[in-house]
């Protein structure tokens, strides 16, 4: 019997995806027009954000040359969005930045702004999750340049600085991208890239000593702020690649605002005796203009001169040339080119926490951006929601990957023993050198060196310096991690802060072979120093940021699972073109990111049983978390370091904790101790005017560089994530007789204090040593008489003592399935597990006779080159090969799709059934299978190519190729395909690659199982065969 | 074929088709324990089946063996005793299941002397190959000779140094 066994599953929906209206407007630009056939979707249709345009905008709206781009990411990537007056404001993507070349990147995070001349715009972007390495944002992000006429895109570089003043835009199409190599211990210096945005060219590569912030290129010269001043910035005459700094003027406070006015003058915001103010920079002197409500001030550069927009009431223009003003109510966060429009909101929904179908061809649920304006003219308030359009194609950036672990130096003494990332890599150069993955023309005069190499090689062998060193290896079907549904991540945190985390684990648990344990029998309940408890929602807090509450790779949707997550797991800078760095591999392990104990660099390192926990169980993974966060509160205890009244179980009293939790508490007797600047609420690399992150809006989710870390953990503390269906991941805090806030210090000065660490509060550059001297070492107070009317404690969501809730799936199937005939006995299923088929339990045991699956990497050999390079294509193809727990049994490996002949990312997969139970080669007919293949619910996305290959046969029996397209025949199902019936002799199998076609490497290649069924009769299936 | 060549894979065609024998002795080995193991000292032989043969000419014969009882491959190579053109060793190559860095078993040279080697054992739960090479491993390292099929159409420059079975 033959028929198809479709397996209904039923897909994941966002109910935030029914989004986008009808619509459609004039456009002033034009969509990028070349699209990939994976994008042959309609654009979607575009939504005025004024719906009655004329009478928010005025009734001459649709003659406006008005514009804004506007920039928001997740992890469909970095969105540039374009919305005109005349339209109505009716945005759409014009571009999209991120980079293919990456391996769970995630969502993406970035700051875009628009030429002088307005036809440009530039921007610099990265991954969210890099900003939780302290420092990586000064030199760990991508730049390009985007033309607005039409959405393209041209990569500028890497390795630059991500901050809320950069880049720069200045006149004409000049744009200033800066690298800082600032540290925990040195102000370092910065570079500054003298880009033309019509060309996408750097023009000049220059560096000034210390901590440049504002780079903008104006008429009379580059300007910045520079220590305590304003200054120009101008190449020194005998060196040209050095910039010699030209005070201008003393800043009178931090700078949050520079934008160049008319006739060349300047306007700053700065922040002064808790005022956001206004100054006009003329003729060499400052001059304030007037102030506002600190944070609701904000000025940005316009089409002729600028624009301060918020409470400016109090701000005088009239003697300002150039410099418009729009009084408005609510915080604005950007505005149009001739303040026509007023942005006060914009984010993605997937920045809330939502998560959904990654890597479906759809972008199901990213791309969903919700936007708030006002109309200066009317005040008229309108919201919309922007659909990302699936024919703009993802611009990846170029050159280097820039480290994610570009990190400062960590605190030496207390390296071993903290949470500290350990990475010490440099940035990567600017310069653009061929990636790893780039077959040298070495062969003859020209040829690639494949053509070569393909008459023999002497084998190298294995490259130690390629492994990874982390404990738990990837790829390992035995060390698969679980995507924790929220309920489970709550109850674990309400548990675990109590040691009542104490669930048991069974042997061979989730079939990992570990032997039984508990969470908190692996690792003890936290002991703080001078009792109490951590608070719960502050760990809750704290999971949000490090990880996005996944304890999996980005790839596994709650309820199936993959590899664990971690943030640079070959320490490549999660480049897939590059080699694996063993030395600068993160290690860092699921949901709380823990490093300590799990890389073989470092001792001591945990166990089977511990590392296998802290990788694949959710709740051993908190545990170990819970621990290393109650090591350094009791730090600063042993240092006498106390916030407020001391007590662990407000909130606030852990904010210095948190700021050690991610950049170290530097304890060594010898050298300063205490907490390093980067962190610091006063260093100027945060704007000084900011908000409570969170406070507002989920839109601070999707800047996290403009918070010191403490600060994004606490407001992930107070404003819960949100699950997949749009509902809040954890309970808020108990808030006391406070109602609606915690009580954090809005003083961003309290730890700056020249007889502590050498700092000057509401200075421009508070502690210009950026050095040691810098370092927080006393205790802090700014609530008076704590108690719990004034302070913030944890409210538990689950009782002490409950069972651990049920997990809840995204894909409620599964994950045993059945085969393309129920019950057969005579089918033989060859499933990607190979030897350790029962994972879920689905019966297919270690010692299985259907048959092998196997994998093959590259072109499985390294080979040491004559000019004493590498090649070796295995290392490089395991890093975009995952494996995810969806598909037959639970589970599949997929890759993306690469051009033909690209070694360096070819998988091969093969399926072949047991040769035991085919004849040999001498047997006519061999024996004849009916085949399917199945192809998982996720992850299917490619046309591949599958080789049948009959094995020896002395009936002349040839290899058969059958093309498929796994997307249009899964549907985005677990489905049993007919590919159709075979002969097969001892040694026949089937194949298959991620190569031959003209992959891009977007397209997921999905390898699950195939089955061999008994066929008597022939039977053509889809691939016509019938032999 | 010479006569001596005819004789040796006559019997040695015999040798790895019959079928498993209800007296063999119990396996030594089982999958990862056989690696870089011998098939007889194993008792792995006494269910050996040819995954992949072929013939060079009638001086070279190349076949991928594997064992039911023991989960196992190995590489067996046979030339005529009067070939002389070409220095010939026996290869296994193999790779880990989920892919990794090829490592191989090699025979010593082939000869008149010894006109018939086999390779020590791999896991046949992960990819094999057979070989024969030219290259002696004492002076030119682990040689590979066939490490990659490039695409129809694409030239190969070089001479040929050895050839394989299909990774299998």
């Amino acid at each position: 019997m033959n028929r198809r066994f479709r397996i209904p599953v039923p897909r994941v929906v966002s109910p935030l995806t029914a989004m986008v209206t009808l619509m459609a407007g004039l456009t002033v630009f034009p969509l990028v027009a070349s699209n990939t056939a994976a994008q042959a979707d309609a654009a979607p249709a575009r939504q005025r954000l004024f719906p009655d345009a004329g009478k928010a905008l005025g009734g001459d709206y649709t003659s406006s040359s008005d514009f804004t781009v506007q920039g928001t990411g997740d992890s469909a990537g970095f969105h540039i969005l374009l919305g005109t007056e005349r339209e109505g404001f009716a945005f759409h993507e014009i571009a999209r930045l991120g980079s293919t070349d990456l391996m769970d990147a995630g969502p993406w995070t970035g700051e875009v702004c628009t030429t002088g001349s307005g036809r440009y715009a530039a921007a610099v972007y990265a991954p969210s999750l890099w900003t939780n390495t302290p420092g990586a944002m000064a030199r760990g992000a991508f730049a390009a340049v985007i033309r607005l006429s039409d959405g393209k895109v041209t990569p500028v570089t890497s390795g630059v600085q991500l901050a809320y003043f950069s880049p720069g835009c200045g006149d004409g199409d000049l744009v200033d991208f800066t690298r800082s190599t600032v540290t925990d211990t040195s102000a370092g210096d910065t570079t500054v890239f003298r880009t033309d945005a019509a060309t996408g060219r750097i023009t000049s590569t220059s560096t000034v000593s210390g901590q440049a912030t504002h780079v903008v290129p104006t008429a009379q010269g580059t300007v910045a702020v520079l220590d305590d001043n304003l200054v120009t910035l101008t190449p020194d005459a005998a060196h040209r690649q050095t910039l010699k700094a030209t005070v201008r003027a003393a800043l009178p406070g931090p700078v949050f605002a520079l934008t160049p006015a008319t006739g060349g003058d300047l306007d700053l915001g700065t922040v002064e005796k808790g005022q956001s103010v206004i100054h006009r920079f003329h003729a060499g002197t400052l001059t304030r203009l007037g102030a506002g409500k600190v944070g609701d001030v904000k000025l940005f550069p316009g089409q002729d001169g600028d624009i301060v927009v918020g409470d400016v009431r109090g701000v005088d223009t009239a003697h300002a040339p150039g410099l418009s003003k729009h009084v408005l109510a609510k915080q604005p966060e950007s505005v149009s080119r001739q303040g026509h429009l007023v942005i006060t909101s914009l984010a993605s929904d997937q920045m809330k926490g939502i998560t959904t179908q990654l890597g479906s061809p759809s972008l199901q649920g990213v791309g969903v951006i919700r936007m708030t304006g006002v109309a200066s003219r009317s005040g008229a308030v309108a919201s919309s929601a922007v659909g990302a359009d699936p024919r703009v194609p993802l611009s990846s950036a170029t050159g280097p990957a820039p480290s994610a672990g570009a990190a400062p130096a960590s605190p030496s003494a207390t390296a071993a023993a903290t949470k500290v990332k350990a990475a010490t890599a440099q940035p990567a150069a600017a310069t653009a050198t061929a990636p790893d993955d780039t077959e040298p023309r070495n062969c003859g005069e020209g040829a690639l060196e494949s053509q070569c190499i393909a008459a023999g090689v002497p084998v190298y062998g294995d490259v130690p310096g390629f492994d990874y060193p982390c404990v738990v290896k990837r790829l390992d079907p035995k060390r698969q991690a679980v995507q924790a549904s929220a309920n489970l991540v709550e109850w674990a945190v309400d548990q675990g802060v109590h040691g009542d985390l104490t669930v048991q684990r069974p042997k061979d648990y989730n079939d990992t072979g570990l032997a039984a344990y508990t969470p908190q029998g692996l690792f003890a309940p936290p002991v703080l120093s001078g009792g109490g408890q951590i608070p719960a929602q502050l760990v809750l807090g704290l999971l949000a940021q490090e990880s996005n509450f996944k304890q999996a790779s980005w790839h596994a949707l709650y309820g199936t699972s993959g590899d664990p997550t971690q943030a640079d797991w070959f320490g490549n800078g999660d480049s897939i073109h590059y080699y694996p760095d063993s030395g600068k591999a993160d290690c860092g392990y699921g949901i709380a990111q823990v490093t300590t104990g799990m890389s073989v660099l470092k001792s001591p390192q945990y166990d089977t049983l511990h590392a296998g926990a802290i990788a694949t169980d959710y709740a051993a993974n908190i545990a170990a978390g819970l621990d290393i966060l109650a090591e350094k509160w009791n730090q600063l205890q042993d240092l006498q370091m106390h916030v407020n009244n001391n007590s662990p179980k407000y909130l606030e009293n852990w904010y210095m904790a948190l700021w050690g939790y991610n950049s170290g508490v530097y304890t060594d007797p010898n050298n300063k101790e205490g907490l390093g600047y980067l962190n610091n609420p006063a260093n100027p690399t945060y704007a000084p005017d900011r908000k409570a992150f969170l406070l507002y809006n989920y839109d601070d989710a999707s800047k996290p560089a403009g918070w010191p870390y403490q600060e994004k953990v606490l407001g992930w503390s107070e404003v819960p994530q949100l699950t997949w269906n749009g509902n809040p991941s954890y309970a808020k805090p108990s808030f006391g007789g406070l109602g609606i806030m915690e009580n954090l210090p809005t003083n961003y000065f309290l730890f700056c204090d020249q007889n502590v660490n050498a700092c000057t509060p509401n200075a421009a550059d508070p502690c210009p040593t950026w050095d040691d001297q810098c370092r927080w070492d006393a205790s802090v107070s700014w609530i008076d008489d704590q108690q719990d009317g004034n302070s913030t404690r944890e409210k538990l969501a689950y009782s002490l003592g409950s069972s651990e809730p049920p997990l809840q799936h995204a894909n409620p199937t599964g994950p045993c399935l059945d085969g393309p005939v129920a019950d057969d006995p005579y089918t033989l299923i060859v499933d990607d597990l190979d030897a350790h088929e029962d994972t879920y339990g689905c019966g297919d045991f270690e010692g299985a006779d259907d048959g092998k699956f196997s994998l093959q990497l590259g072109d499985n050999f390294t080979y040491y080159r004559d000019d004493q390079t590498m090649r070796g294509t295995p290392y490089i193809a395991q890093i975009d090969l995952h494996q995810i727990g969806s598909g037959y049994d639970g589970h599949s490996f997929f890759t993306h799709s690469y051009p033909t002949n690209d070694w360096f990312h070819k998988v091969t997969a093969s399926w072949e059934p047991n040769p035991i139970k085919v004849p040999p080669f001498d047997q006519p007919g061999g024996q004849r299978y009916d085949v399917w293949i199945h192809l998982p619910a996720t992850a299917a996305q490619a046309i591949v190519r599958y080789n049948f290959i009959p094995g020896r046969n002395n009936d002349g029996f040839v290899t058969h190729n059958c093309r498929i397209n796994q997307a249009t025949h899964s549907n985005g199902q677990d489905t049993w395909l007919e590919m159709g019936s075979f002969p097969f002799w001892k040694g026949g199998r089937i194949t298959a690659d991620n190569l031959h076609d003209a992959g891009t490497g977007d397209a997921d290649v999905a390898f699950d199982a195939v089955a061999f069924e008994p066929a008597v009769v022939g039977v053509q299936g889809t691939c016509k065969f019938g032999y | 074929m010479t006569a001596g060549l005819g004789m040796l894979l006559a019997a040695a065609a015999v040798q790895v088709t019959a079928a498993p024998q209800a007296s063999a002795a119990d396996p030594g080995c089982w999958r990862d324990t056989c690696i870089g193991k011998s098939a007889a000292a194993m008792n792995c032989d006494d269910d050996a089946e040819v995954l992949d043969q072929f013939d060079i000419d009638t001086s070279i014969e190349v076949k991928l063996i594997w064992s039911q009882m023991c989960q196992a491959t190995w590489a067996k190579v046979a030339i005529d005793p009067g070939y002389t053109d070409d220095p010939v060793y026996g290869q296994l190559w193999t790779t880990p299941t989920l892919g990794g860095i090829e490592k191989v078993y090699t025979t010593p040279q082939l000869g008149a002397g010894n006109p018939s080697e086999v390779t020590l054992m791999g896991n046949w739960k992960g990819t094999s190959k057979a070989c024969w090479t030219s290259k002696d491993p004492s002076t030119e390292g682990d040689w590979d000779p066939v490490p990659l099929i490039l695409e129809p159409g694409t030239g190969i420059m070089g001479a040929y140094t050895g050839a394989c079975t299909d990774w299998i």
